[in-house]
């Protein structure tokens, strides 16, 4: 197995995808690491190594006391908490993006761990198949679930979708 | 094909598979000739890609500005860009100093509790060696010096097992760093930080950008390094002493070697 490869590949949409999904920058890179070394302990042998990263990672980051609760408490204290950088260029944009994030990050959190997966593993490309693995589902029931899961989080996010007559 | 009765429409869950590609072949058939003539279904199916639509551009709106992702994962991902080409394999040591280092430079930057945090990896380390490609073509080289503001550490013992390299450092000093520094300008430092008591462990994939490691006065302070190549040399500086060299045929693999600072091999 080609570690080199599959991290240059799959590092970075790791910790996006895991980012997206707790909310927490360091939370996010912390299980990126892990999944990693994991990765080089145990290589899987079932299924494709991509699903397997993303299945260890989101378990990382549920294992690591990310808890409901807790990520709806550190998303209210640090709203605006983020990966290490450079600080923004424009305060002002920088401002409503965070706030556009936090109330994504919020809608989010008020999902369950299945709907969240379903929309962010979608989000990342993963097909049918693998998501219906991930989530232990038949195949056939995806269609279902992601309705399930899109009208969730629209009406969190109170969006409003209108369709000419 | 089983096409739908004529009073019948398509259920959200159906147009979605549709939408998204998942459909089997009969069930994307069904519903292309549904669709072509049934506007309610057709208004029903707009109504969804836009929502899915909207949906796409609110959780791409989570990702944090390009220029402020950890840049660990940025180069990583940069170099996985040419990986195809006709030389990719010449750069293949630097890219994996490179990936390796972004990855443990974004994760361990949070102070001395991830780093004891990380203590167990170190063992599993250990056992995961032989997944390495062991090829000769890897032309990793380390080079360890001792940092100049700790007097303490009289010795280190140096103990690489396959890929990975322990390094440990006897220290009387609650602080300092330890600057480690591959051919490929892959930097380190290890900050040791009079944060904790007794003995400190960190286990990194290669290089963080920095590490701070919890260390009392008199305690040891232990570093696994795990290189994802066969190492083909190390090289030891203390200070500005001489260097010492260590090659992988004359002590390889899990021997251990204890290297009075400064002496010359």
């Amino acid at each position: 197995m080609d570690i080199e490869r599959i991290y240059r590949e799959h590092a970075l949409p790791l910790y996006r995808y895991l980012f997206r999904f707790s909310g927490d920058a360091d939370s996010a890179a912390d299980a990126v690491q892990e999944t990693f070394l994991r990765l080089v302990e145990r290589t899987p042998h079932d299924g494709g190594v991509r699903g397997w990263l993303y299945r260890v990672g989101t378990n990382l980051v549920m294992e690591r006391g990310r808890t409901h609760r807790r990520r709806l408490r550190l998303l209210e204290n640090h709203p605006d908490r983020a990966p290490i950088g450079d600080p923004p260029a424009d305060p002002v944009e920088e401002t409503e993006r965070r706030e556009r994030r936090r109330e994504v990050q919020r809608a989010l959190s008020l999902l369950s761990e299945r709907d969240r997966t379903v929309l962010l593993m979608r989000a990342e490309g993963f097909t049918q198949r693998e998501i219906a693995e991930a989530l232990q589902v038949n195949p056939k029931a995806m269609g279902s679930i992601l309705n399930r899961a899109q009208a969730k989080l629209a009406a969190a996010l109170r969006i409003h979708v209108e369709v000419e007559p | 094909m089983n096409p739908l009765p004529e009073t019948r429409h398509v259920p959200d869950e159906d147009l979605l598979l549709f939408q998204e590609g998942w459909a089997d072949p009969d069930l994307t058939t069904t519903v292309r000739e549904h669709l072509r003539g049934c506007d309610e279904c057709a208004r029903r199916a707009e109504w969804l890609r836009r929502r899915t639509s909207i949906l796409d551009s609110r959780l791409a709106e989570l990702d944090p500005p390009e220029e402020r992702l950890p840049s660990s994962f940025r180069e990583a991902a940069q170099q996985a860009a040419p990986r195809r080409s006709a030389g990719w394999r010449r750069f293949a040591p630097r890219a994996t100093a490179a990936a390796v280092a972004a990855l443990v430079a974004a994760t361990v930057l949070v102070g001395p509790l991830r780093a004891l945090a990380l203590g167990w990896a170190a063992a599993r380390w250990n056992e995961a060696v032989g997944l390495f490609d062991r090829s000769p073509r890897a032309t990793h080289e380390l080079t360890l010096r001792k940092p100049t503001q700790v007097s303490g550490p009289t010795e280190y013992r140096f103990i690489p097992e396959g890929t990975v390299l322990r390094l440990e450092l006897a220290s009387t000093q609650p602080r300092g760093t330890v600057t480690v520094t591959t051919v490929q300008d892959v930097a380190a430092v290890l900050e040791v930080d009079d944060g904790a008591e007794g003995e400190s462990h960190a286990s990194v994939l290669v290089m963080p950008d920095r590490v701070r490691i919890g260390n009392s006065v008199e305690s040891t302070a232990s570093y696994s390094l795990a290189v994802p190549s066969q190492l083909q040399a190390v090289r030891v500086r203390v200070g500005d002493g001489p260097w010492s060299t260590l090659r992988p045929g004359e002590f390889w693999p899990g021997e251990q070697r204890v290297l009075p600072l400064g002496a010359s091999e």
